[in-house]
């Protein structure tokens, strides 16, 4: 108590509260408060170096996954050959100045087919990652925010889809539907990939908009005329979306070895297009595998470390932006 | 005048309001729960004029909080049953629909919530929540909104405010996080303020801070203020007016200096007589109330407080006493009010009885209560207790 050295004055009955708030007493702590206050520094505090926050490893994993993207992205500017052209006289050699990762069994560059193989693997996992989080995330988030009966109806629906293997989903996706054309293969993965995560994205975001719409911030925005949609969008998503987002970083991972996965079963996008799983799997062929282990090498090696990155970034922003209230 | 007119509600200036800016009426909020229907607030009556402040005290769970946001409108949802009046400015707001509700908040009627680490959001930067209102509800832009802010946030008491715009919640202090969320509650010139415990989680001296911010915002402005607290040295100085609430109910409503004169309900003594004062030894036990609020789900029939009241009568336990008048603005609903001859009479009874609540009366009160066997009291009638 800050009064401890004054005479109480007035009823003795209110003794002490009135006095630590009287008038003297409190200029007297305003003075130093407000001397206090002003002798701080006056740049804003948030200064330390957001990049220092994340950490070497997490920015070294961002470079390599940012690379990977990077040379997807450009693969048709690139001077590289195609993907598909097959030269004979060149067969299953190892690196050197023309081909910089070697040839595989039919005389193809190994590096121009990673790069146009990681391509579609990147398109099938983040397109479906992304789509199934713009779902998967809507929902979530009128679940969350209105629960009951809304929130029961998308609940089980999301329960539904998850009792699915996602596995046995894709196979017998595969065998009863047959895209009319061969180009929309690959979206024929999207499609189905979107499906296995939108559910599991939509639990990840129902659960923490769960917890954001019963913070007192809501109320307070809702006590300041701010409309349903806007508490929504801008009071709980910019608390929802950082978990999400680590956890649909390594959901891409996921899907990628999935991906990788299925060509083994020769169910992802139809030969001879390119892509990680693929390739392996071309490579991976008994016969090519002992003439060429190389050729399954690079593209197993590339996989590894883009999910490696993946993870490494998906846990590392998990890691920063688990925000306990204590912590603050 | 008819509170609908194009979909704009219109409220008139309140300086040429005549009457109260706020009257609240029988208002009653119950929650339905698994266990039945909670009676957090249970027909709560009382005026506020404008530019006055009214406290309301009561210990944790009296329905204090529920109280505010029921006024204000706050609480919806299909397991709250609404009851009684609300009106504002001669508008009655708890006939609104939540769209029209949005209209009078923070334009109106504002709110400081409670917890600052809390009621902010964590992951907005203090500059977008203060201008938020302002853009939206009083449709500035970027630029306006911003140097409105600054302006706010100055007046509140932050250094450097242009700086702490770009900070982030977790960067400021509890005080300074106060401060933002009352600048963020005055953004838009709210006519009435109701401040829901601001000072909880503070320290003393970042308390009374905040309480004296409190009281100049509201003389500058000339808003009516309503400041909910489980603290009476908190509101002892710095309301016009104070309502005390247990078991969500107001048991005692009196002018400030008039509660604490003459007080008449045994709760609202016993909160006082809980304050530590000054004179006391050290190390002396807390004069805590005993016992804990009644369960609000299945109130005891009779009056709320009996169970834990020194002045307990067979009669409080069977009827519930009615609000009466004893003086001007001062009503307390009780059978042996304190100060009373009834009272006295009372509490001397239950001293000589050893009634546990009553024992926590020592001193020369209890000495003089235990120098005569008293005779069984008789509550007082309907009419006005002498003093």
């Amino acid at each position: 108590m800050p009064d401890g050295h004054h005479d109480p004055p007035g009823d003795p009955r209110i003794l002490g509260a009135p006095a630590a708030f009287s008038p003297a007493v409190d200029a007297e702590v305003g003075q130093v408060a407000r001397h206090l206050h002003t002798s701080e520094p006056a740049t804003p505090t948030g200064s330390t170096s957001k990049r220092g926050g994340l950490g070497v490893v997490f920015w070294i994993a961002a470079g390599w996954v940012g690379l990977t993207v990077l040379l997807a992205l450009l693969a048709p500017f690139l001077p590289l050959q195609s993907p598909t052209f097959q030269d004979y006289s060149v067969v299953n050699l190892g690196p050197s100045t023309h081909h910089l990762l070697g040839t595989d069994d039919l005389g193809r560059d190994m590096l121009s087919r990673i790069i146009w193989g990681s391509r579609d693997s990147l398109v099938i996992s983040i397109v479906s990652v992304v789509v199934g989080m713009l779902i998967g995330g809507s929902a979530a988030m009128v679940a969350g925010y209105w629960g009951r009966k809304v929130d029961a109806v998308l609940n089980a629906a999301s329960f539904v889809v998850l009792a699915f293997p996602p596995l046995l989903f894709i196979l017998a996706v595969e065998a009863f539907w047959k895209p009319p054309l061969k180009s929309i293969e690959l979206w024929k993965l999207v499609v189905m990939f979107t499906v296995v995560a939108a559910p599991q994205l939509f639990r990840v975001m129902r659960a923490s908009t769960l917890a954001v719409s019963n913070r007192e911030f809501v109320v307070a925005a809702r006590s300041m005329g701010a409309s349903t949609w806007r508490i929504l969008t801008r009071e709980i998503l910019p608390n929802v979306l950082p978990a999400a987002l680590s956890f649909a970083l390594i959901g891409i991972a996921l899907a990628v070895i999935i991906e990788g996965a299925l060509a083994f079963l020769g169910l992802s996008v139809a030969l001879p297009t390119p892509t990680l799983g693929n390739l392996i799997n071309e490579a991976a062929q008994i016969y090519n595998l002992k003439a060429n282990p190389t050729a399954a090498l690079w593209p197993s090696l590339y996989i590894f470390f883009l999910v490696v990155g993946l993870n490494l970034m998906g846990d590392r922003l998990r890691s920063t932006f688990d925000v306990r209230e204590g912590n603050l | 005048m008819s509170p609908k007119a194009d979909g704009q509600l219109r409220f008139p200036d309140v300086a040429d309001l005549n009457g109260p800016i706020l009257e609240v009426e029988n208002l009653t909020t119950h929650f339905q729960s698994d266990r039945g229907l909670v009676r957090a607030v249970d027909g709560v009556s009382f005026t506020l004029d404008r530019g006055r402040t009214l406290g309301v005290v009561g210990e944790s769970g009296s329905g204090k909080t529920v109280l505010s946001r029921s006024v204000m409108g706050l609480l919806q949802g299909n397991r709250v049953v609404k009851g009684g009046t609300v009106r504002y400015a001669g508008h009655e707001i708890s006939a609104l629909s939540p769209a029209e509700l949005r209209q009078v908040w923070a334009v109106q009627i504002a709110m400081v919530f409670q917890d600052p680490m809390t009621a902010l959001n964590p992951v907005v930067r203090i500059g977008r929540q203060v201008t938020e209102g302002l853009r939206i509800r009083l449709g500035l832009d970027r630029k306006a909104a911003t140097e409105t802010a600054v302006a706010l946030l100055e007046s509140v008491g932050i250094p450097s405010p242009a700086a702490r715009l770009r900070n982030y919640p977790h960067e400021l202090s509890g005080g300074m996080r106060q401060r933002v969320m009352i600048a963020i509650a005055l953004a838009c010139g709210p006519k009435l303020l109701l401040a829901d415990e601001p000072t909880t989680g503070l320290d003393v001296t970042v308390q009374a801070q905040i309480l004296d911010l409190l009281g100049e915002q509201q003389q500058e402005r000339s808003m009516a203020m309503i400041l909910v607290t489980h603290d009476l040295g908190v509101v002892a100085n710095r309301t016009d007016e104070i309502a005390v609430m247990y078991a969500g109910k107001i048991v005692e409503k009196a002018p400030t200096t008039e509660l604490f004169a003459h007080t008449r309900m045994p709760y609202t003594e016993a909160l006082l007589r809980s304050i530590p004062r000054l004179t006391d030894p050290s190390h002396m036990r807390l004069r805590a109330i005993p016992g804990r609020p009644p369960d609000l789900v299945n109130p005891p029939a009779g009056c709320r407080f009996a169970p834990r009241c020194p002045y307990v009568q067979e009669q409080c336990r069977q009827a519930e006493p009615p609000l009466r008048n004893a003086g001007p603005g001062h009503q307390f609903a009780c059978w042996f009010p304190v100060g009373s001859s009834e009272g006295e009479q009372a509490l001397a009874y239950n001293l000589h009885h050893k009634v546990p609540a009553a024992l926590a009366f020592t001193g020369t009160r209890a000495d003089n209560a235990l120098a005569a066997v008293p005779p069984e009291p008789t509550p007082t009638g309907d009419g006005e207790v002498a003093s």
